[in-house]
């Protein structure tokens, strides 16, 4: 299976229409409510497709329709528990038998080789996820339009070879395909949700490895405006209500400088020894600027039971004190074993138990992973006679799609996202007794200023490199001329960019 | 700034070189307002020797370049006697210092009553020095060459030449002992000797009639010489007065694309791209002032091109000129100043400059300087570029990557300077080839088990001939591991066994004691080494004069983490510090400062130190030759924390990654 780095999928090579040989089966899944009559064209579009009929399945997922749908020429499975999009969609795939769940809105007109077009990418590759080409017209015919969201992030990222780690966003409902097992494994459909809940799937399918792939060959036509494309404003305000809590990505939806959300940008992953050292390492993760981060706290907290017990001398007093210390902390979960996975936070930090974070940390090493997407910055903190002691943040897609392969993840994570080892020392790590106290505002204020002090550096050293350029250009001029003055104007505004530091 | 000296010198005899654009100079003279003056183009003049040179009140010296005041230096002895010597460079790269000549207590600096080194204007250098009695101008001619190549000897490893013709003194840059002779001799005698020993002239050439007599080949001194001139022989062969048989140039003017199209050129041998295809044919160059010292790893600007603008070829970058070459093909270190920030060149080789010589100078000239160069194949008239640097051009490497295009242009410079350094080209010229000096390595380890991997480093080094001290620190010779590897080494080596209770750098001196080189070269027992380590520290002691050569860990294997780094470095630069590994000094600057001290540790950093409060240089060349290994913590307390190297990355692999010029598959060995 080829390795796909990032979402730049141009090294797959999927074969033309009606020169392979297909072998997975496909369940087509279409959440209906009261829409008998579209659904009817839509299924019946559906039955001409070049894709081998035996190996294609129409699910009809009713979300109460009255009287309820009935459609020859597919199962209609109707939802039992809860309503909406996402009730329907999540009956639907669970209902599903096939390799791969191909998503459809029940208004759409599909040419024949449009099933096809889709399930050649997944006999590639199992982890994409194929974005059809949907275009919207006021009748059946029309050549259609394509959202200008979708058609200035397409144009923008080479379609989305170039989107990194944000390449969910495209991700809809109207007619997409992802692999049943990687749907499965990213946890299915936000039941829910009635609206955006394809957005939110996309999100958790990106943490689950997921490469997106929109296919311009998969045309397909939606008769009738989305509802975004006639209320938008009222659609953002709608969606962005909740969005913020369930996916962290959207940095914009998470001003707020205290708050917490439900789905945390950053777990910090920490083992519980000694009460003293686990409570600067916990403490110092939950201080930072990155507010929404969490800390996971590894122990065997199942030994913790309830009877009598000596006060002071208990065999698991430490312990017991972290488990005081952080029961009402919303931040703090506690978990008996390191987590496989952050998902569906999109980053991991372990840290090991008795260093601190300052209090930019999180936020700096974020700011550096995400700079080039790298899957995993390992982090240098000490070395002794054991060998080095490091931190790691990983990236949760990346270890995700370097679970689909054989071999070490954190050579296939460098092979697909990118590796780097940092310094300790410079990302602001400390041991417990050397850490700066932690005290709210002034942390941040420090951090700030240190920024600051920083860039004040770096614009310092581009000045200095600026002049001398200047004046190597200047005086690469014929010596005749009167360089000195014809530069007159710039130097001045060096001189004056000098002087207010 | 021309017109400003000549009107404040209006006595002065005006010799000039590097300048094209002379307009200034003789519209001031035609105008005649105050008087006819002489001025001498020592570039495209045919300069007479007068027996006794003159006198004059005043000499005014204008040089475009330090390269070219180099020349006029080599001409010294046509300049008169005089009482005030101007000496101004117009073009000097910022990274040199003011030229401060060094008077020497010899008799003819006594004279000196006064001597000011300023800078009128940007890049504008003046010596003004002024006597009280007349004084042959030339010497503060060459004591300013002098400064602007950091005051070393000026000496070219050759036969004392005599040089005659125009263009003469471009095979002989920056060499006060050459002899101008008259372009027919014979040559003037020298103080109870003869005068040279062995002559170079150009000829100008002029109709085919008159075409100078060249061969192919390889020159074999004045006897080819004096072949091809009786085989060119005809009607306006110049004679030669004298017994030498000169070896004879077409001067660059006579192999001009212009003079090659004229009707009749076509019998000429210098339309036959056999002639004009040896390295042999063009002047050298001279890389005391054009080689890769100030090379930029991480250019700012973008890939330029090589295409000819007003005749002549030009560095274009957006459409604009950055740079235009002298219409000899002479590079500049202004030329190469002003082109460090760019990526990488095309040539376009459709109208190739002035002449297909003087467009070979050029593409030497830059790649001498580490220039990136790329080109489509070069066409036969480029043949005088040699072998090795047209397959190169034609490689085309990747130059958006910084180390793929560090690499072209390491592999470049050395070919260029091989080819076209000025004792390389008076070899092929046919003079004695001098004994390669002998390089002694100090190689101490307390390790047995990293004898074998060191001495592999030291075998594989492709060039410079050398021995090893090997200075066993507590490790007994008889070591199985010790003695097996000694046993296949292949070249002189002296396994020295040390006091184990003496300290590092006692160690280091005695055995220091025990080589016979004129160089030491101290490597560390568990680093890696290129190929073309040595020949090429080597070659930067020849262009950069320091004494102490080295460079510096750019790249680093951390084996605690299987981790390779490549950090921000720069190299090609005077420096304060090179890496301990990396050391290669002359012998006589190692003896002056009286070796190692006698310390456990930081025996590098104090030599260094000690060598630059002596006044003495250390310069650093490329880091692509070296890697350190940083081991694992718990061997060595005192090295620095693995955080450290982390910083200032410029790129990071995962295992053992060699760039190209070390030459290894990958493996560890």
């Amino acid at each position: 299976m080829t390795r796909v780095r990032h979402n730049d999928y141009s090294p797959l090579r999927p074969p033309a229409t009606g020169t392979w040989e297909p072998s997975l089966r496909v369940s087509v899944v279409i959440p209906a409510y009261n829409c008998a009559d579209v659904l009817e064209r839509t299924v019946a579009t559906l039955a001409r497709q070049t894709y081998p009929s035996e190996l294609v399945e129409v699910v009809v997922a009713d979300d109460g329709s009255e009287p309820p749908i009935q459609l020859p020429g597919a199962r209609v499975v109707r939802v039992a528990e809860g309503w909406g999009r996402g009730a329907a969609r999540q009956t639907g795939q669970l209902a599903a038998t096939g390799d791969v769940v191909h998503w459809l809105d029940s208004d759409m007109l599909l040419p024949d080789d449009h099933l096809e077009t889709h399930m050649r990418w997944h006999h590639l590759i199992g982890y994409a996820v194929v974005i059809g080409d949907v275009r919207f017209v006021d009748e059946p015919g029309e050549e259609g339009v394509q959202p200008e969201y979708t058609r200035k992030t397409l144009e923008s990222t080479r379609r989305l070879k170039d989107a990194g780690a944000s390449a969910y966003l495209l991700h809809t409902g109207a007619s997409t395909s992802v692999r049943a097992g990687l749907l499965r494994a990213a946890g299915g459909v936000d039941a829910s949700l009635n609206m955006a809940e394809d957005t939110e799937l996309g999100y958790r399918l990106a943490q689950a490895g997921a490469v997106f792939i929109p296919d311009e060959q998969a045309r397909a036509w939606h008769v009738g405006p989305s509802t975004v494309m006639v209320r938008e404003k009222e659609v953002h305000r709608h969606n962005w209500s909740y969005l913020g809590d369930l996916i962290p990505a959207l940095r914009w939806l998470r001003a707020h400088p205290r708050r917490t959300w439900l789905v945390p940008y950053v777990r910090v992953v920490v083992t519980a020894t000694s009460y003293e050292e686990t409570r600067a390492t916990v403490d110092s993760a939950l201080a930072g600027t990155l507010t929404d981060a969490a800390v996971v706290l590894v122990g065997p907290w199942g030994k913790l039971t309830g009877e009598r017990r000596a006060g002071l001398d208990d065999p698991l007093l430490d312990l017991r004190l972290l488990r005081h210390l952080y029961a009402h902390e919303p931040r703090v979960e506690f978990a008996e074993s390191v987590p496989a996975s952050a998902a569906p936070a999109p980053f991991l930090l372990s840290v090991p138990t008795g260093w601190t974070l300052g209090a930019d940390t999180l936020a700096a090493l974020v700011r550096h992973a995400d700079g080039e997407q790298l899957g995993l910055v390992s982090v240098a903190l000490a070395e002794g006679e054991d060998g080095v002691v490091a931190a790691r943040l990983e990236r949760t897609a990346a270890f995700a799609r370097a679970a689909l392969f054989e071999g070490a993840a954190d050579d296939l994570v460098d092979e697909m996202f990118g590796s780097e080892w940092v310094s300790g020392s410079a990302y602001g790590f400390a041991t417990a007794d050397e850490a700066e106290p932690l005290s709210g505002d002034p942390a941040k204020w420090r951090a700030l200023a240190g920024r600051r002090l920083d860039e004040v550096k770096e614009l310092r050293a581009e000045v200095e490199r600026l002049t001398s350029e200047v004046e190597r250009l200047s005086a690469g001029e014929p010596s005749d001329g009167a360089p000195s003055e014809r530069f007159g104007g710039l130097s001045s505004l060096l001189r004056h960019l000098r002087s207010a530091g | 700034m021309i017109r400003r000296l000549l009107a404040e010198l209006r006595q002065a005899q005006v010799f000039f070189a590097g300048i094209d654009d002379v307009e200034p100079l003789h519209a001031e003279t035609g105008q005649g307002a105050v008087t006819t003056r002489d001025v001498v183009d020592l570039d495209r003049d045919l300069l007479g020797t007068p027996a006794e040179p003159g006198k004059a009140r005043e000499v005014l010296v204008l040089a475009g370049t330090p390269a070219d005041l180099r020349r006029i230096a080599t001409l010294h002895k046509l300049l008169p006697r005089a009482e005030r010597v101007v000496v101004a460079v117009l073009d000097t790269p910022a990274s040199h210092p003011a030229p401060v000549p060094t008077p020497t207590p010899a008799h003819r600096w006594r004279s000196l009553t006064d001597l000011r080194v300023h800078q009128p204007e940007n890049r504008v250098w003046v010596v003004d020095a002024r006597f009280s009695s007349s004084t042959p101008a030339g010497r503060t001619v060459t004591a300013t060459a002098r400064a602007f190549a950091g005051h070393r000897l000026d000496v070219i490893a050759a036969p004392a030449a005599a040089i005659a013709g125009v263009g003469a003194a471009d095979w002989r840059p920056g060499d006060p002992n050459a002899t101008p002779a008259e372009v027919t001799g014979p040559v003037p005698e020298r103080v109870g000797a003869p005068g040279s020993d062995v002559v170079l002239r150009t000829l100008a050439g002029g109709p085919p009639a008159e075409a100078p007599g060249v061969r192919p080949g390889h020159g074999q001194g004045d006897q080819d010489g004096g072949r091809a001139a009786e085989e060119g022989g005809g009607p306006g062969t110049a004679a030669w007065a004298g017994d030498e048989r000169p070896i004879e140039r077409p001067a660059l003017r006579a192999v001009s694309w212009e003079r090659l199209g004229r009707p009749g050129m076509a019998a000429s041998p210098l339309a036959d791209p056999a002639v004009l295809g040896e390295p042999s044919m063009v002047p050298p160059v001279d890389e005391r002032l054009v080689n890769p010292q100030g090379f930029v790893t991480t250019p700012s600007r973008g890939m330029a091109s090589l295409a000819e603008r007003d005749g002549r070829w030009s560095v274009l970058l957006d459409g604009k000129a950055v740079t235009s070459f002298a219409e000899s093909g002479g590079v500049t270190d202004a030329d190469v100043a002003r082109l460090r920030q760019i990526r990488g060149v095309e040539v376009d080789w459709q109208r190739a400059h002035s002449g297909p010589l003087s467009a070979v100078r050029v593409l030497a000239g830059l790649a001498a300087a580490g220039v990136p160069l790329v080109s489509e194949p070069a066409p036969r008239w480029a043949g005088a570029l040699g072998d090795e640097l047209i397959g190169l051009i034609a490689t085309s490497p990747d130059l958006s990557d910084d180390l793929r295009r560090e690499e072209h242009s390491i592999r470049l410079r050395r070919a260029a300077l091989r080819t076209h350094g000025v004792a390389a080209r008076w070899e092929q010229l046919g003079a004695p080839a001098p004994a390669p000096p002998l390089t002694s390595v100090l190689l101490a380890t307390r390790r047995a088990g990293m004898v074998p991997f060191a001495l592999r480093q030291v075998a594989r080094q492709r060039g410079g001939r050398l021995e090893v001290i090997l200075a066993l620190h507590g490790v007994p010779k008889g070591h199985p591991d010790v003695a097996a590897a000694t046993a296949a080494f292949e070249g002189p080596l002296t396994v020295y066994e040390a006091d184990p209770r003496a300290v590092f750098g006692e160690v280091l001196n005695e055995a220091a004691a025990r080589a016979s080189g004129s160089f030491l070269l101290k490597m560390d027992d568990d680093d890696w080494y290129g190929p073309d380590f040595l020949p090429d520290l080597l070659l930067a002691h020849a262009y950069s004069g320091a004494q102490v050569v080295g460079t510096v860990p750019e790249f680093v294997y951390l084996s605690s983490i299987d981790v390779t780094v490549h950090r921000r470095q720069a190299t090609e630069q005077i420096t304060s510090f090179v890496a301990g590994g990396t050391i290669l000094a002359e012998r006589s600057a190692f003896q002056a400062v009286g070796g190692f001290r006698p310390l456990r540790r930081s025996v590098d950093t104090q030599f260094q130190e000690a060598l630059q409060a002596a006044g003495g240089q250390i310069y650093r060349t490329h880091g692509l030759g070296y890697i350190l290994r940083r081991g694992p913590a718990a061997g060595h307390t005192w090295q620095e924390p693995i955080g450290t190297f982390l910083q200032r990355n410029r790129q990071q692999w995962r295992g053992f990654r060699p760039n190209a010029l070390m030459a290894m598959d990958g493996s560890r060995p």
